[in-house]
């Protein structure tokens, strides 16, 4: 199937009570859509209108906060969410990019590779994280958050930078490997088993197995972590 | 229940000595049957047509395997087939209880062993072997580190160990006896391992030698029908060949068979450390093949995957190397178990070294004497037996293999691997996985097309008088075209197309617990855990069947 040279403008035809899993990504027309286990055409659930302008574009509109894996593994082009996005936005990631005007729902740029993520309003938990059981959360890409975000900024994160413009919850770049975290508000707890890698933070509750050195601390030293974090210190 | 007849199928069954024979099989009631009038007729015209396929040693129930199925959601999160008209099958290594039922007939496979249950835990094993579809299957109860065991092995006093294992596996609703690192687990326990045969285990008088004497003269007198099933002291580490050829002297001394050393291939390395590692399997088979023991493959497959055993200290020591999950696990008096998820590289020199380790003795044991296994999952998926069969068959398969996985050229000068010109016989093939197996673990109706035999099938979608070549052979035994279990259709053309249920098969020894009476009182009376807690009755399993002996 086809794709690529298209805008694809899509509207969900009802409010959906139950989550719906629609793996949509630029490049494709036929987008695997779950309703429950069953596989269903996309026409079923969503208006799907092709505007044939040469970029290669989808625009969601309405409301998709009950809408998972949007983006999931999409290697390139642009979505555009002008409501709230659903979980899963961007997992797996490679290339492209994706703007979510409203705010997005947990497990954004879950083990994402590469590619860019900005979110305009908030987003939830797990932001950049490995799925369960994995050694690994982002390697690579970008995450912006302009408004606050929740708990677990990037654990395991490998590479990559996740920014957020607002405060963030509890256990930013747990397990964190590389890479680079950015908050420029509040953090709750910060830097637990930290092997490498850097965070800047406005402030936070660093873990106390951190050592200063000079305006930076460098940890976590009870897992022989090289990682820094930098506390801004901004009221 | 239907009858079925299979027409024209070319048919191999060591057991009587069929290779490659045109004939017509009869099924009945779930039994092979002399003949019979056929509801059914199925057309096996150039088709191999054998019995149903035995995995002596899988870990596919039992709490560990619910541990590490917990421990690896990343693992679990693969879908391999959706519910539907079967249930849901899902796992990459390891499986669902649904998927290892289907994934084993899906390759022609119909009885798998469980070898690895704490008496203790033996309730857990069974609700999962019960959860099992298709396949038969059995458990062997854990018996190397029982605190009575050492007792009664320091005594030498075979009469109560015998009543002892009568005890324990009638409670555990177990098969046979296995023993892990006899000693090690409970020095384990003290953070410490046992490193020889003749060292004395730390608390008791005995040595792991004398246990496992012991329990060799006990599994004799009881006539298990499956003798002792051991993982030898040292597993896993350089010179570890040493120890496993003491083993097989203690065997030898007993004079008769009685040993069954499992997972060899994890047992049988030279050298004194990682750096100068080797494979010892070339003197390891001669001594295999000279004295009464049985071995089992333990081949290990590239790839990730989740290892698991009652083998505590050994399992630290990968969790050192491989510094990444680790579960560790104390049974009590009883055993232990560890749980490490590990991936073999074939670019790295000591996983090179076990992935043709476990080929060679493959390639050099009689094949009498040797059964194919990953251990699953421990070496590697079960799913990959086609594979491993296939690397046995074909040298150019194998020359493939290391050329394209780019398989560590260290094995050059470690293991004898390329200098073998073996090519084995889809003969020797179905002894492996068919007739030795069943043997070993006493199974007459299992193994075999036997007037009377289970009605448990594979039929093939090659002519075995005509070999195809290797990506054909591959093919084919990844898909039978048809296999048939208890007299029913349960695959064809390698899909799932109905489901029954197994029999769980444990042996009712002759009990003599008065024997030992004095010393279980005293047991339990100290004990965190009471007499009560042990035991699985015969009613609470889906379809026992008893062996008495």
């Amino acid at each position: 199937m086809g794709g690529g040279n298209l805008t694809i403008v899509i509207k969900p035809k009802r409010e959906f009570e139950v989550c719906v899993e629609a793996e949509i990504v630029p490049g494709k027309t036929d987008f695997k859509v779950y309703l429950g286990k069953e596989v269903v055409p996309i026409e079923e659930l969503f208006y799907v209108e092709n505007i044939d302008d040469g970029e290669d574009r989808i625009l969601l509109q309405g409301d998709f906060s009950r809408v998972k894996w949007i983006g999931k593994s999409m290697k390139g082009g642009e979505i555009i969410v002008e409501g709230n996005a659903g979980m899963h936005l961007g997992s797996f990631m490679e290339g492209g990019r994706i703007i979510v005007k409203g705010n997005a729902d947990d497990w954004i740029g879950g083990m994402m590779k590469g590619g860019e993520i900005i979110v305009e309003g908030n987003a939830g938990n797990r932001i950049g994280c490995n799925y369960w059981g994995e050694s690994k959360g982002m390697e690579g890409g970008k995450i912006i958050v302009k408004g606050n975000a929740g708990n677990y900024v990037g654990e395991k994160m490998c590479g990559g930078e996740i920014i957020i413009e607002g405060d963030a919850g509890d256990f930013i770049g747990t397990e964190m490997k590389d890479g680079r975290i950015v908050i420029k508000g509040k953090a709750g707890y910060t830097g637990w088993d930290m092997k490498g890698g850097e965070i800047l933070v406005g402030d936070c509750e660093l873990s106390p197995s951190f050592v200063k050195e000079g305006e930076v601390f460098k940890g976590d030293v009870n897992v022989k972590g090289n990682g820094s974090v930098k506390i801004l210190k901004i009221n | 229940m239907t009858s079925i007849l299979i027409k024209n199928g070319i048919v191999v069954d060591p057991e009587q000595n069929i290779n490659g024979e045109k004939m017509d099989i009869y099924i009945k009631d779930g039994k092979i049957v002399d003949e019979c009038k056929a509801d059914k007729v199925i057309d096996a015209n150039g088709m191999t047509v054998v019995a149903g396929g035995i995995d002596i040693h899988a870990h596919i129930a039992g709490p560990k395997v619910n541990a590490g199925r917990a421990m690896r959601p990343e693992d679990m999160k693969h879908v391999r087939m959706k519910s539907g008209k079967f249930r849901c099958a899902m796992g990459g290594v390891l499986l669902t209880c649904p998927s290892i039922g289907y994934e084993y007939a899906r390759m022609g496979y119909t009885t798998a062993i469980e070898p690895a249950t704490p008496t203790l835990y033996a309730i857990h094993t069974h609700e999962e072997l019960d959860s099992i579809p298709i396949i038969d299957k059995a458990a062997l109860p854990l018996f190397g580190n029982w605190h009575l065991t050492f007792k009664f092995a320091a005594e030498k006093d075979v009469e109560k160990m015998k009543s002892f294992v009568a005890w324990a596996i009638e409670r555990a609703k177990g098969y046979g006896i296995k023993v892990v690192n006899p000693g090690g687990v409970e020095a384990w326990m003290y953070g410490k391992n046992v490193h020889s045969l003749n060292e004395c285990i730390p608390g008791f008088e005995a040595t792991p030698a004398e246990v496992l004497t012991t329990l060799m003269k006990a599994s004799i007198e009881l006539n298990l029908p499956h003798k002792v099933h051991v993982h030898c002291n040292n597993l896993g580490v350089p010179g570890s060949a040493e120890t496993t050829a003491e083993t097989i002297e203690l065997a030898k001394k007993i004079g008769e068979y009685c040993l069954h050393i499992t997972h060899i291939q994890f047992n049988s390395y030279t050298g004194d450390t990682w750096k100068n590692m080797g494979s010892g399997a070339e003197e390891l088979a001669k001594l295999i093949n000279d004295n009464p023991v049985t071995v089992d493959m333990g081949q290990v497959i590239f790839g990730h995957t989740t290892t698991m055993t009652a083998d505590g200290p050994f399992e630290f020591a990968l969790f050192k190397l491989a510094k990444s999950k680790w579960i560790n696990k104390d049974v009590e008096i009883e055993t232990g178990g560890g749980i490490v998820p590990i991936t073999y590289r074939a670019k790295s020199a000591v996983n090179a070294v076990q992935w043709a380790t476990g080929l060679e003795f493959g390639l050099l044991v009689d094949p009498d004497k040797i059964v194919i296994s990953t251990d699953f999952p421990n070496g590697g998926p079960f799913t990959s037996y086609p594979y491993i069969i296939t690397l046995l068959m074909s040298k150019k398969f194998r020359e493939k293999e290391i050329e394209e996985k780019g398989v560590n050229n260290y094995i050059e000068k470690a293991t004898s691997l390329l200098s073998i010109e073996t090519e084995r016989t889809f003969y020797d093939i179905v002894k492996m996985t068919r007739t030795t197996p069943a043997r070993i673990l006493g199974l007459k109706n299992k193994g075999n097309l036997k007037v009377g035999a289970d009605a448990d099938v594979a039929i093939y979608p090659f002519n075995c008088n005509d070999m195809p070549d290797y990506e054909r052979i591959l093919k084919a035994l990844e898909n039978p075209a048809y296999t048939i279990k208890d007299g029913e259709i349960v695959v064809k053309d390698g899909e799932i197309v109905s489901e029954n249920w197994g029999k769980t098969f444990w042996v009712k020894a002759k009990e003599q617990s008065e024997v030992i009476e004095e010393e279980l009182e005293s047991v339990f009376k100290y004990y965190t855990v009471s007499r009560g807690n042990y035991g699985v009755r015969e009613e609470w399993i889906r379809r026992a069947e008893a062996i008495r002996v």
